[in-house]
């Protein structure tokens, strides 16, 4: 016997379990989130109070939090903006033709391909007090006395931090752009050339507005992912010392996991959400309003 | 395959296509959510473990064949965790309802006793008379009751010892340190610079190991974190001796113990970077395995003290949550306790713990590493003996079920921090970390 489905039907039915998809793994959780922010629940016990907007107000009013919102600002802000200025150097490097370009195409994108956790080890090592070479490095040259405590001294925990989040994630926009890179007509260039536009002059009206749409995406990512990135802050330093490097995920996690306190966890983790959706708007809207101009 | 084929040709239609694609997808999905239909699957145990070098995760893995060998059906898989990521790890897994079935060697009372008292746990003193109660040492037993109920049986205990380089030590005229004031006497003296070594290892990374590091000395200049009644009492002028002591002592520390745990504290001495360190028997597997020269030139004593010597009493443990396998976790434990299992794991890192069972006592010290090194192993083997555990910093204390909020939210880490790091008074410092430990603990009840 044969089953004949109507097109309207097979739509549906092929619909359905990206669907069941998206409910289950986003707005369930979402919402759950949301509704769980709204009450005191410690994390072994299966009790919850409804406390109101309690969990919120003792955000409000927590200098950790804001210490912790700044710290965010700033470890997203500056390695999405190291980021694409490296990414785009780099890009425009690995754009050129010259021999062993296609074996410096893949090395570039080692960093990326190295798990996280391989990354922090080996960074923590480089960072050493006792045996890391950036320390002997410097010992030898004599441009220090002693060894630094790079990832223990809260004065250069962030900036330590940071090097390690642009090296792993730049070769995300290297080769973003670098795909961009190569569909951009050479009659542009060639045109330029003849009208007596220097090398400059080409990279400023030719190469970056070509590369404006996919620099709006990659921005827009990065920002999104830094933002929200757990692991190499939680890895390297835990968020410390003393807070120097204590970002709004790894208070999540300090509140939920630390204090078993799973109500302040979620209404952290809302408010991050609610802060990117306000930062995305912005962003699109600026974009949109640069793009109309 | 005659799908694929079809499909290369060009044989098959998209409509086709679509539906033997969800017939299989569907299918593959069903075997995913019920694993059971169609086949024997053998019931599969998850025992969580930070005991986890890689000598440890061998014997772990024999421990399991050998049970799934004399229990067809049931395998026992081992998740090896950091020991400062290993309760977080157990309290994500209890939040959404598939805790491991066993936990071996957390060595926290406290968080154990959260569990327990919430009725997540097994009650164990019947599996403790299977295996035969007279054969422990009763204090190891008590340490992990909570209400007068066996919540976990401890099949190892160990205290910090104070390793220091003998070769060092006789070089400079310098004899093993009693005090603190000989302490830091050696540690300045040891200490150069310039040339990477340090003459202690004073640990003020936010991690349980700064923590006990940190209680030892307040312990020993006769401070409490709790009074008898659990009312905090960290504020206190031994307290502030302690911490002033620790901060003095860091000057002789490498540049970034502020970021150490227990690893590095041991790496510290064994990799010939530090004249002494605080740590467990793990550093002599270290010396053997890492730098077997150090050995003859590697002693312990007891840690040095102000008042008292008092150091913190750890426990390997083993404990079951109440899961569905729960019947064959018991069956588990009572084959790891066995003496030949028990003393496999004990030997595997040889001083780092000591047996819990009488019967094991003597045998244990003839492995040969103990027996090459017979002051380190009577050091090691003595440690226990003074230390007590933090869940009861004195015999009049009762069971401390408050102290699992302060050592979860690294109250006594972030302190020495405050003072070492942050340059804060003592005073403003142990103030702040009294004031947080009577706010995390103020509704927490027994």
């Amino acid at each position: 016997m044969k089953i004949r489905i109507q097109d309207r039907n097979l739509g549906i039915i092929l619909i359905l379990p990206s669907l069941i998809l998206f409910v289950g793994l986003l707005l369930y959780p979402l919402g759950y989130g949301i509704y769980i922010s709204f009450f005191s629940k410690h994390l072994l016990s299966k009790d919850l109070a409804f406390i109101g907007l309690k969990n919120y107000i003792w955000l409000f009013r927590n200098p950790d939090f804001w210490q912790a919102l700044w710290h965010s600002v700033l470890w997203a802000g500056s390695t999405v903006s190291l980021q694409v200025i490296l990414g785009t150097a780099v890009a425009l490097l690995l754009h050129q033709p010259y021999k062993g370009r296609s074996i410096a195409r893949g090395l570039v994108l080692f960093p990326y391909m190295i798990p996280i956790v391989s990354v922090v080890l080996i960074w923590m090592l480089m960072y050493s007090a006792l045996y890391g070479v950036i320390n002997h490095l410097l010992l030898k040259l004599g441009l220090i006395d002693s060894a630094i405590a790079w990832l223990s001294s809260p004065r250069s925990a962030m900036v330590s931090v940071v090097l390690v989040g642009l090296w792993k994630f730049f070769p995300f926009v290297v080769i973003t752009l670098l795909a961009r890179l190569q569909i951009i007509p050479l009659d542009l260039y060639e045109a330029a050339r003849i009208d007596g536009a220097t090398a400059w002059d080409q990279f400023w009206d030719i190469t970056i507005p070509q590369l404006r749409d996919i620099l709006f995406i990659v921005v827009l990512l990065r920002t999104i992912w830094m933002f929200n990135n757990f692991d190499v802050i939680f890895l390297l330093t835990g968020g410390g010392p003393l807070r120097a490097t204590m970002t709004l995920p790894v208070m999540v996690y300090e509140q939920a996991f630390e204090s078993y306190m799973m109500g302040r966890g979620s209404s952290i983790a809302v408010l991050m959400f609610v802060l990117l959706i306000i930062i995305m708007t912005i962003y699109f809207k600026t974009f949109k309003q640069q793009e109309a101009l | 395959m005659e799908m694929a084929k079809n499909f290369f040709e060009k044989r098959v239609n998209r409509r086709k296509f679509i539906r033997d694609s969800a017939i299989i997808g569907g299918g593959l999905a069903a075997m995913t959510a019920f694993p059971k239909v169609g086949r024997t699957a053998a019931k599969k145990l998850r025992l969580i473990t930070p005991e986890a070098d890689p000598t440890q995760v061998k014997v772990w893995r024999e421990a399991f064949e050998a049970f799934a060998a004399k229990h067809p059906g049931v395998e026992v898989m081992g998740e090896y965790k950091k020991w400062d990521d290993v309760t977080k790890k157990l309290a994500a897994d209890l939040a959404v309802g598939s805790p491991p079935d066993l936990v071996a060697g957390s060595s926290k009372p406290d968080f154990v006793a959260e569990q327990f008292k919430r009725g997540y746990c097994v009650e164990m003193s019947k599996v403790v008379d299977a295996i035969g109660r007279d054969d422990f040492y009763s204090s190891a037993l008590q340490a992990w009751q909570y209400g007068g109920k066996q919540m976990a049986i401890p099949y190892g205990s160990q205290g910090p010892v104070l390793w220091y380089r003998k070769d060092i030590f006789a070089e400079k005229g310098l004899k093993p340190p009693v005090t603190w004031d000989d302490y830091m006497d050696v540690a300045e003296k040891t200490t150069d610079v310039k040339k990477g070594f340090y003459g202690a290892v004073f640990p003020y990374g936010r991690t349980w190991n700064t923590h006990l590091q940190v209680l030892n000395c307040i312990w020993s200049a006769g401070g409490f974190v709790f009074d008898e009644k659990l009312n905090v009492a960290f504020s206190s002028p031994e307290t502030r001796t302690a911490l002033t002591y620790y901060r003095d002592m860091a000057r002789f520390s490498p540049p970034d113990a502020g970021k150490y745990g227990f690893r590095e504290c041991s790496n510290a001495f064994v990799s010939g970077s530090s004249a002494t360190t605080f740590y467990w028997g793990r550093v002599l597997s270290h010396l053997y395995k890492m730098a077997k020269d150090l050995v003859p030139k590697s002693g312990c004593v007891p840690n040095p003290r102000k008042k008292y010597t008092k150091t913190c009493l750890n426990f390997d443990e083993m404990y079951i949550n109440k899961t569905p396998n729960t019947e064959e976790a018991i069956e588990f434990v009572k084959f790891f306790f066995q003496r030949e299992n028990v003393l496999k794991m004990l030997w595997v890192v040889p001083g780092h713990v000591v047996p819990t069972q009488k019967s094991l006592a003597q045998k244990y010290l003839e492995h040969p590493w103990l027996k090459e090194n017979p002051d380190i192993a009577k050091a090691l083997a003595e440690a226990p003996s003074y230390a007590v555990a933090e869940t009861k910093e004195s015999p009049d204390h009762p069971f401390n079920y408050k102290m699992v909020a302060v050592v979860g939210n690294m109250v006594i880490p972030d302190c020495i921090q405050k003072i070492i790091i942050g340059k804060e008074p003592v005073e403003k410092a142990v103030s702040w970390a009294h004031n947080k430990m009577v706010e995390l603990t103020k509704d927490i009840k027994a």
